[in-house]
């Protein structure tokens, strides 16, 4: 069994990497095997950083010879290494998941020895989970770039998800601060994975071969990428690799032996807007031209979709009862949920404002630029759109009470005029 | 106010719905016998459940309401909401009045009450499917407690079912003393006063403090952010959840 002290090393070391989810894979019961897999995903557990556990999110080793200059578990780093025999990683995952603590492996691991040394490794631990312990639930390995071909494709071939991360947004990046990996040997792979999909089941619906597809992971903030290049490169993806996601993860200061980094984090909120952005890539029709500043920066102030729409205000409002769904999802505020409520609840009647707010459809921004039965309730100014967006954004409005007096200097800083 | 008096299950409602329609009488309240607090100018009518007159209105449901209208209502009436007879009983009316299906009509009230009622009860179910904790018992059966705010004990263990094949389970609602027993291949469901008497097997807290170690290192401690973790995991949950409570 592992014993908790490698566990904690283990776990430690794999706490950057952002994927979590358990989603896109519809794995039925079948005899003799446990565990199977919704396709919606099933969150166990959130930590106290508000992120959800879903799976045994686990390093096989941290004992790496890689020296990436953002990478906590690099080679001249000084810190406790360990590494676990895949058998007790398959024990560890079938405990847990028995107990419904979680929904399956995430298993990735630190370069050991080589490339193909580490490859061989997760692929003996996939085989033995889904062989030996006839484990069914959902498995997401990480590929190890420069590995040989074959291996990848035989541990895709048992995984639900694979993913190799393309760490930065730029070639120059990469070569600066991961000087070991190259463009090639990251994208490379992730192509070869997109046709394997495509080829190994041709005719189905549903692949068997990684049946919740691809997602990627790359900083944000350690290199001088703007959003704009950023947004692009995550479009380019989803086009041509038919990825799942792209996850970001905001830069944070672990090493401070390098001058390569900067010293202090990235922002949070830059991390969230490019989330923001990326579901209007995939879910709403936008494309990354659309949604990014000429700057080539998204909005701070408010979200992608309200910058957007502020920048192309002759297109509103637009009549709910007519407008296709298309540009129901392109107002703020409506969510692709609400669309669709919209969509199938005008064919009953013709909606008014009440109607809409008894349909749970969020308005506090998307009154200003829709109408009801040609019934306008938002503010026809635009600063005044303005100020109101920012404040549905921040929240900070707060009812004063009449009485409350007091302080001015405590009134304004809760008004938000400070 | 017109008070129907119904068996709490879906063939009491149906049989409700069948009364209604013959003896043209629509009810202001539709409630099950147990609960209800009697008012001075109630008119009671006590419905008998008949399961011909049931399928009847069944078989007319399903051709108007949809393939999947019965099981929406039976997850409805799992609400703790003590409307929720209520709320169920007039969409089938309304589906059977208008004789179309109406889910989509989210603007009517009838069926946006509908409509979040049975959502409610979903959400949870899904959370349940998350948050629910097994323990394993000396004797190889696993056993897990918990105390949901809807009656969700049938919704939950089928997906255990399917998902432990072959492994002998039991799940516990103490708050209604509901127990779904699994011998691995078959569920039963049935009601229990005695507090379960558990012995652990040898290795369960072994697994349980490998649990809690690991729910303490991936938590990221520079990116703390209670307001989202209390939004995503309820703290009425973790009572029964080994990382947030060590008693258990």
């Amino acid at each position: 069994m592992l014993d908790e002290k490698r566990l904690a090393i283990l776990t430690d070391a794999a706490k950057y990497d952002v994927s979590c989810s358990s989603s896109g894979s519809t794995r039925s019961y079948k005899r003799g095997q446990i565990g199977n897999a919704s396709f919606a995903g099933i969150c166990h557990s959130f930590t106290q950083d508000g992120r959800c556990i879903s799976l045994l999110k686990i390093l096989l080793s941290n004992d790496c010879v890689y020296d990436c200059a953002y990478c906590m578990n690099r080679r001249s780093n000084s810190l406790p290494r360990a590494t676990a025999a895949p058998e007790e990683i398959c024990e560890l995952v079938m405990a847990f998941y028995r107990r419904n603590y979680i929904e399956g492996l995430f298993l990735s691991s630190a370069i050991v020895k080589g490339p193909n040394h580490t490859m061989e490794m997760l692929f003996e631990t996939v085989r033995k989970l889904r062989v030996d312990y006839k484990f069914n639930g959902y498995i997401h390995v990480k590929g190890i770039p420069s590995a040989d071909k074959l291996l990848i494709t035989r541990t895709g071939a048992l995984a639900d998800r694979m993913s190799f991360n393309i760490e930065l947004p730029s070639e120059k990046s990469l070569k600066l601060l991961a000087p070991q990996k190259s463009k090639e040997a990251i994208i490379e792979p992730m192509k070869m994975l997109a046709l394997d999909r495509y080829y190994l089941s041709p005719a189905k619906r549903r692949s068997d071969f990684l049946p919740a597809g691809q997602t990627t992971q790359m900083i944000i903030g350690a290199s001088p990428e703007s959003d704009a290049h950023i947004l692009k490169l995550t479009e380019y993806m989803y086009r041509n690799y038919k990825l799942k996601r792209v996850y970001y993860s905001s830069y944070m200061p672990t090493n401070f032996n390098t001058t390569l980094l900067p010293t202090v984090a990235a922002p949070k909120l830059r991390e969230h807007r490019l989330y923001q952005a990326d579901w209007l890539l995939r879910f709403y029709g936008f494309t990354a031209d659309e949604i990014t500043d000429t700057d080539g920066n998204l909005a701070e102030e408010y979200d992608p979709k309200c910058a957007w729409a502020l920048k192309n205000l002759h297109l509103f409002p637009v009549e709910v009862n007519s407008a296709p769904l298309s540009l129901l999802l392109r107002v703020p505020g409506i969510g692709v949920r609400s669309a669709f409520r919209i969509r199938s609840a005008r064919k009953y009647a013709k909606l008014g404002f009440d109607d809409l707010k008894r349909m749970r459809v969020t308005l506090k921004r998307a009154k200003h630029f829709i109408t009801c039965g040609g019934k306008f309730f938002g503010s026809e100014n635009e600063n005044e759109v303005k100020r109101l967006l920012i404040a549905a954004e921040t929240d900070r409005y707060t009812q004063l009470s009449f009485l409350s007096g007091g302080d001015p200097a405590a009134e304004s800083a809760l008004t938000g005029e400070l | 106010m017109k008070i129907f008096f119904i068996q709490n299950n879906v063939e009491g409602l149906l049989s409700a719905l069948f009364y209604s329609f013959v003896a043209k009488v629509v009810p202001d309240e539709v409630t099950d016998v147990e609960i209800y607090q009697q008012k001075i100018d109630d008119e009671i009518t006590y419905i008998k459940t008949d399961a011909a007159q049931a399928e009847r209105v069944q078989t007319a449901l399903t051709r108007y309401g949809g393939y999947d209208i019965i099981r929406r209502l039976k997850n409805c009436m799992l609400s703790c909401d003590e409307n929720a007879t209520s709320t169920a009983f007039r969409y089938a009316y309304k589906t059977l009045f208008f004789k179309k299906d109406i889910s989509g009509n989210l603007a009517d009230p009838t069926v946006a009450q509908f409509v979040f009622t049975e959502q409610k009860v979903l959400t949870e179910r899904h959370h349940i499917i998350g948050f629910l904790r097994f323990r394993e018992s000396a004797g190889g059966v696993i056993y897990a407690r918990f105390s949901p705010d809807n009656d969700i004990t049938e919704l939950v263990a089928p997906h255990f079912l399917k998902r432990l094949s072959g492994l002998p389970f039991v799940i516990h609602d103490i708050k209604r003393n509901k127990i779904a027993i699994s011998d691995g291949f078959a569920l039963k469901f049935d009601h229990t006063d005695l507090p379960a008497a558990f012995t652990p097997s040898d290795d369960e807290e072994a697994f349980a403090n490998l649990w809690r170690r690991y729910y303490k290192e991936i938590n990221i401690e520079e990116r703390k952010n209670l307001k989202q973790q209390d939004r995503f995991m309820p703290r009425r949950y973790r009572k029964f959840m080994p990382e947030t409570y060590e008693r258990f």
